[in-house]
């Protein structure tokens, strides 16, 4: 089970916070739930401090989540990664992207 | 057969450079042939792969040039022209020198390098490319440059397959795991495979992965890494460059191969196992070579996979030449040595046995005899070489020194496929090249000359051989303006050779020139002239127990024949005998046999000659020439022998038979003595003496000649 928080929103913009795992097993709901986020907001915050397990299929929808708001104008940032999501992104030499 | 990695080198380089020679001269003749073209470059290409086999980098690095020339004359882009195959052939010298460094294990002086970078600029200049700089020393091939990748790290490409995670795997796992090994210089994770957020399926993999790694592990050990992933992946893993040097090298050791390009390579390392069932794979969709197959995949450098179809090549040929077997001469002549032994050890069985009268034996040293005689042949025939090969290296300098007269000069060979002792061949190639050159620089007129006098403007060098009577003759044939015999004559009355009431025959004075420093030449040339020289020739000629003559007419040209015996070590003799002492003759000069009977043959005991059906035979007694004190026999026999258009008759006491003839050489003492040519060992332990034949036959004339004068 994974839930993602709407913790704050203005017009453009939204702050989400995460709870649950980002893995395999949750990617599904994770991508439904981001997919309506960037659909209705062109910049995301996204709160990881409290992941305690990502594996590869939840990062690439992060990755994937970061190119489809910045290819229409928005942003997407990661605030205060746990250590497991900063060791994925330095693991797959992605520290520069996700900056 | 030579076992030294650089001896075969050398000898194969000689070899090609040869070929490389013999097809250059022959595009001179005719620019346009296209199998003189392919066997210029196919030697090319072998001498690059032979050098890179035995990592002789510089050659490599020179040939690649002379190859690339070639490849675009090959493929009709370039015309071979005069200059071209000028360059060409200063190119083979170079190339010639640079083996001779390899094989010292020298590094070329300054000089040499200079030379080579000049002549790589000219290769540029006819390839129309732009002069680079090469080193010729080997630390500058190291970074040859390979522009796929210029990496000293290794390259790990991954391509998972979306069904990974569904399997329970992550890439991150060996991303973790990775580090063991050794450190991951870069990284780059490529996630364009996702085609967006709402599309893609989020428990499909989509990454693909680029991984610099440095690590001093195998191939294999990285490959194990993803072992268990294999299934749902892609894997790619190219070596770094210095691995690519090991690859050379390990390829190189494991030495010639027959086997597939793609086993070579697993052998060496430079690809796995499972790799190459990939490719294998690919090739069986699209049927391509399997070496491009794995550098487009990026699993093998481009120069590894050459080295290995070069390896691959060479393994091949000496798979189609394995009929054909290189052995050290040193062997053969021991052989030959060992065979002569045996031949003499047989004729002194032959003679036990026929004292011991037992037929049994006899019979069976018979059998054994007839062996030891064909062994003998073919022993024999093992050291036979053609004398093309020899003959093939004249058209060089015939070129070459043409240019330098500036004479139009074309050299024909023909009998190149006679066949004589290897030892006489080598022998024989130093005098040749000078007469070749005497007949070049004295006998060939100059073109305006030629013109003059109406002959051909292009001045024609003949090269001959034929059998003869159990020698070989080679003529080197000239048709230029032939001896001058008032020049000769005049030559030596100066030398105090000849005094104005002393007439000597044509022959005889045209011999003259083989005196030392006898010349007649007018002016001295880089080639000849000297007076120096055709002494020589004529003494390796004589040590070869050949012989030497002259024909000329003025004006029309030159022939000088040498003549030299088909072998030096064993032959087929005719035994006489005269009093206690024996005698051989070669056999192959005995015309016949006749019994001395006063009532049948006219005999004149005084000039020494008998009337030979109608002819005048000057004979010589063996026991009056050696001293030989021989009580008076009921029968004298004359063997009659000749050489070349002469006869000369022997009179000889006993006539033995044949023998088999191992030919020893004797002391310096004898070496001035007219009439003998060598010794051999009896079956009882004697010596024979070997007559020299061409000896007695002009003494046995010239003493008719004087004794006829004395009485006039």
């Amino acid at each position: 089970m994974i839930k993602v928080k709407l913790e704050n929103r203005d017009d453009n913009g939204c702050a989400l916070s995460i709870d649950g795992d980002l893995t395999i097993y949750n990617a599904t709901e994770l991508r439904d739930a981001l997919v309506n986020y960037i659909d209705n907001y062109n910049e995301v915050d996204l709160d990881l401090a409290k992941t305690k397990e990502i594996d590869s299929a939840g990062f690439q929808l992060l990755v994937q989540t970061k190119k489809e708001l910045e290819e229409k104008g928005g942003r997407f940032t990661l605030v205060q990664p746990s250590l497991v999501v900063k060791e994925i992104i330095e693991r797959y030499g992605m520290n520069e992207y996700f900056v | 057969m030579s076992d030294d990695p650089k001896d075969m080198f050398f000898e194969e380089c000689g070899e090609l450079l040869q070929s490389f020679e013999s097809a250059l001269l022959a595009l001179e003749e005719n620019p346009n042939s296209a199998d003189d073209i392919n066997e210029l470059f196919r030697a090319a290409h072998t001498i690059k792969g032979t050098s890179g086999i035995f990592d002789y980098e510089p050659i490599v690095e020179f040939a690649h040039y002379v190859e690339s020339l070639l490849d675009q004359v090959r493929s009709g882009d370039k015309a071979i022209t005069n200059e071209m195959a000028a360059c060409l052939l200063q190119c083979r010298d170079y190339i010639a020198v640079l083996v001779e460094y390899a094989v010292k294990d020298e590094e070329p002086p300054p000089r040499t390098v200079a030379l080579g970078e000049s002549l790589v600029r000219q290769l540029n200049e006819f390839m129309g490319a732009v002069y680079s700089k090469i080193s010729v020393s080997k630390a500058a091939f190291k970074d040859r440059g390979n522009n796929e990748v210029e990496s000293i790290y290794w390259l790990i490409s991954l391509h998972f397959k979306n069904d990974l995670f569904r399997q329970g795997m992550d890439p991150l796992s060996f991303l973790r795991y990775l580090p063991k090994l050794g450190e991951i210089i870069k990284i780059k994770t490529h996630l364009n495979r996702i085609p967006s957020l709402k599309l893609m399926d989020p428990e499909d993999c989509y990454v693909d992965l680029e991984i610099l790694f440095d690590s001093e592990s195998k191939k294999a050990e990285i490959e194990k890494v993803f072992e268990f992933v294999s299934d749902e992946c892609d894997i790619n893993i190219l070596p770094p460059k210095s691995t690519v040097d090991q690859y050379l090298m390990l390829i190189t050791k494991l030495g010639k191969k027959e086997n597939k390009i793609g086993e070579i390579l697993v052998e060496c390392g430079a690809l796995s196992q499972v790799e190459l069932v990939h490719a294998l794979e690919q090739q069986k969709i699209d049927n391509r070579k399997i070496g491009d197959i794995l550098i487009e995949k990026k699993a093998v450098h481009t120069e590894v996979v050459e080295r290995a179809a070069d390896i691959q090549g060479v393994g091949r040929t000496a798979a189609q030449a394995n009929r054909v077997l290189r052995v050290d001469a040193e062997k053969l002549d021991k052989l030959i040595n060992l065979v002569g032994e045996l031949v003499i050890a047989g004729a002194g069985t032959n003679l036990l046995a026929k004292r011991i009268n037992d037929e049994s034996l006899l019979e069976s040293v018979s059998i054994m005899e007839r062996l030891v005689e064909e062994i003998r042949d073919d022993a024999l025939t093992l050291r036979m070489v053609q004398i093309g090969e020899t003959f093939n290296k004249y058209h060089r300098v015939v070129r070459d020194s043409s240019n330098e007269l500036g004479k139009n000069i074309k050299l024909e060979i023909t009998g190149a496929e006679t066949e004589l002792d290897k030892t006489v061949v080598e022998k024989v190639s130093d005098p040749l090249m000078h007469l070749i050159r005497n007949a070049m620089d004295h006998g060939i007129e100059s073109d305006a000359e030629r013109l003059n006098l109406g002959k051909p403007e292009f001045g024609t060098i003949k090269l001959n051989a034929y059998h003869n009577s159990g020698s070989i003759v080679v003529e080197v044939i000239d048709d230029g303006r032939g001896l001058s015999k008032e020049k000769i004559t005049e030559k030596a009355k100066e030398r105090g050779l000849l005094n104005s009431n002393n007439l000597m025959n044509d022959n005889d004075l045209y011999r003259l020139i083989f005196e030392p420093g006898f010349s007649t030449a007018d002016k001295v040339t880089n080639l000849s002239g000297r007076g120096v020289g055709m002494d020589v020739v004529k003494k390796n000629i004589e040590s070869l127990r050949g012989s030497i003559d002259i024909e000329t007419e003025k004006g029309v040209g030159t022939k000088i024949s040498i003549s030299l015996p088909l072998t030096l070590a064993i032959i087929d003799g005719f035994l006489i005998g005269v009093g206690d002492s024996s005698y051989v003759v070669p056999l192959d000069v005995v015309v016949e046999c006749i019994e001395v009977d006063e009532e049948d043959v006219e005999i004149n005991q005084n000039l020494n000659y008998i009337n030979l059906r109608d002819e005048v035979l000057p004979f010589i007694r063996l026991s009056e020439m050696f001293g030989v004190v021989n009580e008076q026999v009921e029968q004298e026999n004359i063997v009659v022998v000749q050489y070349g258009a002469e006869k000369a008759g022997i009179v000889v006491d006993e006539l033995l038979g044949e023998f088999q003839t191992v030919i020893k050489p004797l002391g310096p003492y004898f070496k001035n003595h007219e009439a003998i040519s060598g010794a051999t060992i009896l079956g009882n332990g004697d010596v024979a003496v070997i007559l020299d034949i061409p000896g007695l036959v002009k003494k046995a004339a010239m003493d008719l000649n004087v004794k006829a004068a004395a009485l006039h």
